[in-house]
């Protein structure tokens, strides 16, 4: 038995110890980070007084690590961190004081964007706490302002001056008051006056009911007398007609002659009601003018389609689109100025008349051909005599236009002469491209005018071609701006402008 | 003058020798540790008397170390409001100092001593000298066993000792003055670090060797009779205690810087 009891003895103490040592080492193990796992980062910081090895580092007051060495940088100090979480380049470390014993550890903030940071890598990002020496540092300036403050203070009481200036200003204070009291005695007549009137005013208003009241038994009083009065002539009247009777009955009489001359009224009354009645029978059956106008509805379909009618008229009248033009071109061969005014009615869009007044600087030329038959002259005896007349006065154009599609076609007179004309609208109607041809008899060639137009804006346009395309002596280019109004434009600034009287 | 002289000399020869003799204990137990016969029920008999024999006073004295600490450790952090700091202290203390080497003091007055005197009187009843003529080595049958004891009982009751100890800390932190009981483990934990334990181990088994070793020493060559076995067991004790508390010193000095 003893055999058996000393090696259980003994391994009872060591199976304890050994569990006792397991358990112990588990749960100290719980509290530091795992030496082997996590990696090591290392930030430089100015004073690392309070931290040491093994110092705790947190993210949000969870340890996610250790102070693994410290070591001196320069004149900084190389604090290298053991941490088992995830960083990022943007994290940054601060030293925070765990309490007033001087002891700290470091705060880190992990970082959001950036690069991970890996083995070895340096956390940039140093914040400084306050350390309590700065404190210290703080209280003692506060200290020494608090002692100026102070210090002149004294200088300004402390002595004989400074009292004295004290009592001065004591006695300032005192004046001061004084005044005060004087200027409320000098304004206490002019306090009384206005206290005076408000009294008074009180009591008009006080008088003022007062009349109304007097007002109002008086009235009452009249009353109560015209009660009294229209007792009396009751009175009186029955006292009358008791004493008249007789009286009363020729009343009576007239009273009935009256009735009877009423009654004939009456009568006449109603035969003119039955007339009226049989007016209206009339009127109602369609008899006679008055009749036909009520009762026929051929006036009514009548005046109907008549306002159908100008409707449609107005609403033709109302889609009529004016536009009024205005061009100037100038002539580089000739260097002159041509300029046209137009004036285009356009009922359809796809349709306008249009009326041009032309200044041409080349004028109307014509050409006159005299021949005169002469005896006298010994030569031929025949003159001819050729003229070429250039007038310079207006010309016209009046011109019909239809477009097909992006095409517009003219034709009527142009400048004086029937002539032809075609358009040709692109991009959005901004670019036209145009050519007239006209005065197929002024000289060799017919007139023909190729120009291009832009629109540049929504009234203004520019201009620029060829003139006298066949006719090599007067041929010239041109260029020209012009301005365009459409009748919209036209009724703004007509309603804007003061309205003729017409 | 020459006695006076003589005297020191001799003392210093004595000492010289006494650290000879010991080392050369200490070479032919390490020596012969390895070899057979493993006399496993002498081995066990020692483990009983060294571990099993001096727990229950390694567990008391544990106790009201941890207990004593507590209370002491928060008074003085009270002056901080750092109370919560108590068990992590004592933690500390217990597991890197005071268990190895409160244990080894306590195995070492009771063990040792107990170690000195059976020898001792084993030397001066000459059955050490009988143990020679039965062709046993007496340091292998006698010594290495208790050595062994030494070696792994006191760690273990260290291990023991810092347990009881804090659990005297934590009643009379968080039960009798009311410390968060949260913040005392945490901060235990926090600050208690593996190292802390393992390096009291190492010392507790210094130590358990030193004090094995010591009482071996001081009774294996004892002499004079009964006063040279009390005299041995006193020494033994004296020495035993002064050794581990100067062996502490150098392997905390060892270990920590």
């Amino acid at each position: 038995m003893k055999e058996i009891l000393t090696p259980f003895r003994v391994g009872l103490v060591v199976v304890a110890g050994l569990a006792a040592f397991i358990w112990m080492y588990g749960k100290i193990e719980e509290g530091i980070s795992d030496d082997a796992s996590g990696y090591r980062v290392y930030a430089i910081f100015e004073d690392v007084s309070g931290l040491a090895q093994k110092s705790r580092v947190v993210i949000a007051g969870i340890g996610v690590g250790e102070i693994d060495k410290i070591e001196l940088a320069g004149d900084k100090a190389k604090v290298w961190l053991r941490v088992n979480t995830p960083l990022k380049s943007d994290a940054r470390v601060a030293k925070r004081q765990a309490s007033l014993l001087g002891e700290y550890y470091l705060q880190l903030t992990p970082g959001y964007t950036g690069t991970p940071l890996g083995d070895g890598d340096q956390i940039k990002n140093v914040d400084y706490d306050v350390a309590p020496a700065d404190l210290m540092n703080g209280m003692k300036e506060i200290v020494a302002n608090v002692q100026d403050i102070t210090a002149s203070l004294k200088r300004v009481v402390g002595d004989e001056e400074g009292e004295q200036k004290l009592s001065e200003i004591l006695t300032n204070i005192n004046e001061a008051v004084g005044e005060v009291n004087k200027a409320v005695a000098a304004n206490a007549p002019k306090i009384d006056v206005v206290v005076d009137n408000v009294v008074k005013v009180t009591e008009n208003a006080k008088h003022f009911t007062e009349e109304f009241r007097r007002d109002a038994r008086v009235i009452l009083a009249d009353a109560r007398k015209v009660a009294s009065d229209a007792r009396d002539v009751a009175a009186n009247v029955k006292a009358i007609v008791g004493e008249n009777q007789g009286k009363v009955q020729e009343g009576f009489d007239g009273v009935r002659g009256a009735v009877s001359r009423l009654q004939g009224a009456l009568d006449k009354l109603d035969e003119t009601l039955d007339r009226a009645r049989s007016i209206a029978i009339k009127i109602d059956e369609g008899q006679g003018t008055v009749g036909q106008l009520i009762n026929d509805d051929r006036l009514v379909r009548n005046v109907n389609e008549l306002v159908e009618e100008s409707g449609q008229f107005v609403k033709k009248f109302t889609r009529l689109q004016t536009v009024v033009a205005m061009r100037s071109e100038y002539y580089l061969g000739q260097t002159a100025v041509k300029n046209y005014l137009e004036v285009r009615l356009q009922p359809k869009p796809d349709k306008y008349y249009s009326l041009t007044l032309v200044d041409d600087p080349r004028g109307r030329t014509s050409f006159r051909e005299t021949v005169t038959n002469s005896s006298a002259s010994d030569e031929d005896p025949v003159v001819r005599e050729q003229q070429t007349i250039t007038e310079d006065r207006f010309r016209l154009s009046l011109q019909f236009a239809k477009r097909f599609y992006f095409v517009t076609g003219r034709i009527g007179i142009i400048e004086n002469t029937g002539g032809l004309g075609l358009d040709v609208f692109l991009f959005g109607d901004t670019l036209e491209l145009s050519t007239d041809i006209f005065a197929f008899d002024e000289n060799v060639n017919p007139r023909q005018r190729m120009w291009g137009t832009y629109t540049f804006f929504t009234h203004l346009y520019v201009a620029a071609g060829i003139d006298d395309v066949w006719n090599d002596e007067l041929t010239d280019f041109f260029v020209g701006a012009g301005i365009r109004f459409t009748d919209d434009d036209l009724k703004a600034i007509f309603t804007a402008a003061p309205a003729p009287s017409l | 003058m020459k006695r006076l002289i003589e005297a020191i000399g001799q003392r210093v020869i004595d000492l010289i020798e006494g650290i000879g003799r010991a080392a050369m204990l200490l070479g032919q137990t390490l020596a012969w540790l390895p070899r057979p016969p493993y006399r496993i029920r002498i081995l066990f008999q020692a483990m009983e008397f060294v571990g099993v024999g001096s727990l229950f006073i390694v567990l008391l004295t544990g106790l009201f170390t941890g207990a004593v600490f507590a209370l002491q450790g928060a008074g003085a952090f009270r002056l901080f409001n750092a109370e919560s700091l108590v068990g992590s202290t004592v933690a500390i203390s217990l597991a890197r100092e005071l268990s190895p080497v409160l244990t080894g003091l306590m195995v070492t007055g009771r063990a040792g001593s107990g170690i000195a005197t059976e020898l001792g009187t084993m030397r001066v009843t000459e059955q050490i000298d009988a143990l020679y003529t039965m062709a046993v080595n007496p340091i292998q049958y006698l010594v290495v066993p208790r050595f062994i004891a030494g070696l792994v009982m006191v760690p273990i009751l260290s291990v023991l000792f810092t347990l009881v100890g804090m659990g005297g800390a934590y009643f009379v932190g968080v039960v009798l003055l009311n410390i968060d009981e949260g913040i005392f483990l945490s901060k235990i934990y926090w600050f208690v670090d593996p190292p802390d334990l393992t390096s009291g181990l190492i010392k507790a088994c210094v130590f358990g060797g030193i004090l094995t070793m010591v009482g071996c020493y001081k009774g294996f060559y004892a002499s004079g009779g009964a006063r040279g076995v009390g005299l041995a067991t006193t020494q033994s004790v004296v020495v035993s205690s002064v050794l581990i508390l100067v062996a502490d010193y150098f392997l905390t000095a060892m270990m920590f810087e």
